[in-house]
């Protein structure tokens, strides 16, 4: 039974507990950071580099947190922001915005990198098809899709409006559908 | 629980074969990666540099109260230095010198500086006949040895046959030096 993330940020919040607060912390959002993290950046050594990034920043900015607001909404939010910004510096593009409807070409040659790789495997198939997705909808479909995130708590993450996070949804897993068939 | 009926229902609606592919990611990650994470980012937080002390152009380590310290450190060695006899008096000597010892090369340097100045055109004409000279490759003996086979030795005996001892001993205490007598042959003493 994990602590609840009330007492995970009051033990953060003293100087005595503040180091098992922290590390609490990691061992409970560890993974599902990493997941959201590595769907986006694909590559482990790059989601681990972002990853430690997330946690750095957690560690700083712990303090100036405001509980009103959820601490995993909080976590996931970091996690996005820098997976995006390292997205746009490895292609050296501009600040990334949700409107965007760029398709990164790099996206599917890293999947095809990875090891146990196989084109003919469903999951793998799946992969391939998210990768072809504009990256709005790409990190939408995954956190609805993979993390089971609801409408209401992506809008917080994403800052966006949950009308137009379901519009992105839905036509995220249209084209998936679609890019399926002819895999 | 809700949220992911909530899921299937919309994907029973759009793509149904979609449903029940979302648990099975294929990518690989490292054995006990998440097991170690939590104590990697522990060092590297320890380490990270607290908020607000970037930007002051200072990276450089210094320890704890080193300037607070320093003046009483360097009272603790000067007061070594002058407790000491001998060399350390010398050292310190030295440094009470070292601004005359260093005026006065300035000042010869200047001079020197200055000589070389208006004499340089004099430098140009001297160095000329030592240029030709030893662009003639001509060897040259060192110095000539008197033996009596010699045409110059007998020459010299022949000229100096009508001289007297004593006017000979005369002649060379007047203008010889002791260190060239070494020179003369034994006859002609």
């Amino acid at each position: 039974m994990q602590p609840d993330d009330l007492q995970l940020l009051q033990w953060f919040n003293q100087p005595e507990t503040r180091e098992k607060g922290y590390t609490a912390i990691i061992h409970k959002y560890q993974q599902p950071l990493y997941w959201h993290i590595r769907r986006l950046v694909i590559s482990h050594a790059d989601a681990d580099d972002v990853l430690q990034n997330v946690l750095l920043k957690v560690w700083k900015g712990l303090d100036s947190f405001r509980e009103e607001s959820n601490l995993y909404t909080w976590l996931y939010r970091i996690a996005t922001n820098e997976s995006l910004s390292f997205l746009a510096k490895e292609q050296r593009r501009g600040i990334f915005n949700l409107d965007d409807e760029y398709v990164n070409p790099a996206m599917v040659d890293k999947l095809q990198a990875e090891p146990y790789f196989n084109e003919a495997q469903i999951e793998w198939k799946l992969q391939s098809a998210i990768q072809q997705l504009p990256e709005k909808q790409r990190l939408v479909f995954n956190m609805r899709y993979f993390d089971e995130m609801s409408y209401q708590t992506m809008s917080e993450v994403l800052q966006t409006s949950e009308g137009a996070l379901k519009a992105s949804y839905h036509h995220a897993v249209k084209k998936i559908a679609e890019a399926m068939k002819q895999l | 629980m809700e949220e992911k009926q909530h899921i299937e229902q919309e994907l029973q609606e759009l793509a149904p074969e979609l449903i029940g592919l979302s648990g099975n990611l294929p990518f690989w990650v490292p054995e006990a990666y998440f097991t170690n994470l939590a104590d990697r980012i522990s060092v590297l937080a320890d380490s990270a540099l607290p908020v607000g002390t970037l930007g002051n152009g200072r990276p450089f380590f210094v320890p704890d109260n080193y300037f607070q310290e320093l003046s009483g450190k360097m009272k603790e060695r000067t007061g070594a230095i002058e407790s000491k006899s001998g060399a350390s008096t010398f050292s310190i000597n030295i440094v009470k010198w070292m601004p005359y010892a260093a005026a006065a090369v300035l000042g010869g340097i200047i001079v020197y500086t200055a000589f070389l100045f208006n004499n340089s055109g004099k430098s140009t004409k001297i160095m000329q006949p030592t240029v030709e000279y030893t662009a003639m490759e001509t060897p040259v003996p060192s110095h000539t040895t008197l033996t009596p086979d010699n045409e110059v030795y007998k020459a010299i005996a022949q000229k100096m046959k009508g001289i007297s001892d004593e006017e000979m001993n005369t002649y060379l205490e007047e203008t010889v030096s002791s260190e060239t007598t070494e020179w003369i042959p034994e006859e002609m003493n």
